[in-house]
């Protein structure tokens, strides 16, 4: 049995993203503003590839975003990891994703992990104010608005990095209808 | 592995989905579970890892990732040469001449600042006090800010090969920037001074009364703030003039007297005994390009035993 090796550009386009977030993210402190735009970046995977693959793909995405955030190491892998797993259960159900899918997945795990990382920073101490509920919903609101046109195009720019690199884009996981 | 009664895949339509039509594919078969159980038994053996490997990779991955930061604050420098250089000569004449003066006043500030140091010295051995602590600028570019709801940081492109440690202060222009929490070979991680879990002692205006600062959230499109607190009761704001929070030697982190924020109003504590405020912090904070690391001098000490131990 061969490895898909269609795990590694698509943790390559992963921390791409990551890394653009961190840089539009410099660019907006000025304004106290921050972007949150990680939920596109196992949704593709967890619906195409294998298990043995996911595991890869999660682990080189997932440690790569830690290493961005001071969030314990592991944590976004973590998340990483649960989320791919569940999508990966529940994706004979979903039948061929199209994109319309994806953007809904993509949207759904922003906010899981939105989630996750304030209730993080809740046991490191950090004071529910008013104006930390304020810059969360902001922040929150943004980054969801904003996952719309990013995530029509990291998918798609992960379809095109698979078709450069001669990887099949359509190969589905067996036992996919 | 295929399902009884299904063909391999085939390029089948979009929207084509057999279990939601065919009632005995309804529900997901048990080898879906096996990603979930795979993944979950993955995560399992990372957090039961020893923490040396764990910070191992994570030390690996933050150098993988340093050259392309340093190359994004190099990006910068160039954007901003080539900015200065669509300046018209004549204003860059005139920069220089403004720069010129404020040189020659600095130059005579560094003149009283080292009669100054001189005198504190003669003090000290007069007196036989410990020494004040005493720190080398070590200049560094922020090549990455991140100051989202849940931290506040920058990365400055300077690191343990310039002598820089975990827990030294950063000072800028304005005032104090913050302290490092991370340090890696060519970066740092520094925790900005608006950050919730930043904690230092100060001092407001001359009051030799050491207070306790640390940082706020801001809401968006406002400037940083922070709060003081274990404000003595005497302590008291006047009129529209605020107060100024400046750093305490006592921190250790911090030469006495650098600006931290400013306190514009005070109020008494539930139980009565401190006073408490919001502190305004320098809204240049969130915009910082270039910083100073306070890389403490390991000179030997001239008074090791204090007075009334001799």
């Amino acid at each position: 049995m061969t490895l898909d090796w269609r795990w590694l550009p698509l943790a390559a386009t992963n921390f791409i993203l990551l890394f653009l977030t961190a840089m539009v993210n410099d660019g907006l402190a000025p304004w106290n503003l921050s972007l949150f735009l990680a939920g596109p970046c196992v949704v593709w995977a967890a619906l195409r590839l294998e298990t043995g693959p996911l595991v890869l793909c999660v682990l080189l995405s997932g440690l790569a975003g830690d290493a961005l955030l001071p969030s314990p190491n592991g944590f976004l892998m973590t998340l990483f990891a649960l989320s791919a797993g569940v999508i990966a259960m529940v994706r004979p159900t979903l039948g061929r994703a199209g994109r319309s899918h994806q953007l809904v997945l993509a949207w759904a795990l922003n906010a899981v992990y939105y989630l996750a990382f304030t209730l993080w920073a809740a046991t490191q101490g950090t004071p529910f104010s008013t104006a930390f509920i304020e810059r969360l919903a902001v922040d929150f609101g943004l980054s969801q608005l904003l996952l719309l046109p990013v995530g029509l195009w990291f998918f798609d720019f992960q379809e095109s990095v698979l078709r450069l690199a001669h990887l099949p884009v359509a190969q589905e996981p067996a036992g996919r209808p | 592995m295929n399902f009884p009664g299904q063909a391999a895949f085939a390029a089948p339509a979009l929207d084509s989905n057999p279990y939601a039509k065919s009632p005995a594919l309804a529900s997901p078969p048990r080898s879906q579970f096996r990603a979930l159980v795979v993944l979950a038994l993955f995560l399992a053996a990372w957090w039961l890892a020893p923490v040396a490997i764990r910070s191992w990779t994570r030390v690996g991955f933050q150098e993988f990732e340093a050259p392309a930061w340093l190359a994004f604050g190099r990006l910068g420098e160039i954007q901003e040469y080539w900015s200065l250089r669509n300046h018209k000569q004549l204003d860059l004449i005139e920069a220089g001449r403004d720069l010129a003066r404020m040189n020659a006043a600095q130059t005579l500030l560094l003149q009283q600042a080292d009669s100054a140091r001189e005198e504190v010295r003669r003090l000290e051995d007069l007196l036989r006090l410990p020494n004040l602590a005493q720190f080398h600028y070590e200049i560094a570019r922020v090549i990455r800010r991140d100051q989202s709801a849940w931290w506040q940081q920058i990365v400055i492109g300077k690191g343990t090969a310039d002598g820089l440690q975990e827990g030294q202060g950063v000072v800028y222009a304005g005032g104090v920037v913050g302290r490092i929490v991370n340090v890696f070979a060519h970066t740092a991680v520094v925790e900005l001074v608006s950050s919730p879990g930043f904690r230092v002692t100060a001092n407001l205006g001359d009051d030799p009364r050491a207070v306790i600062f640390q940082g706020a959230e801001a809401p968006p499109f406002r400037p940083p703030v922070g709060e003081v607190h274990s404000v003595d009761l005497g302590v008291n704001t006047k009129g529209t003039e605020p107060l100024l929070l400046v750093s305490s030697s006592l921190s250790g982190r911090f030469p006495q007297g650098l600006t931290i924020g400013k306190v514009f109003q005070l109020e008494t504590d539930t139980d009565g005994l401190r006073k408490s405020g919001p502190v305004l912090l320098n809204p240049r904070l969130s915009d910082l390009h270039e910083v100073a690391v306070l890389v403490p001098l390991t000179a030997p000490a001239r008074n090791p035993q204090p007075p009334s131990a001799r």
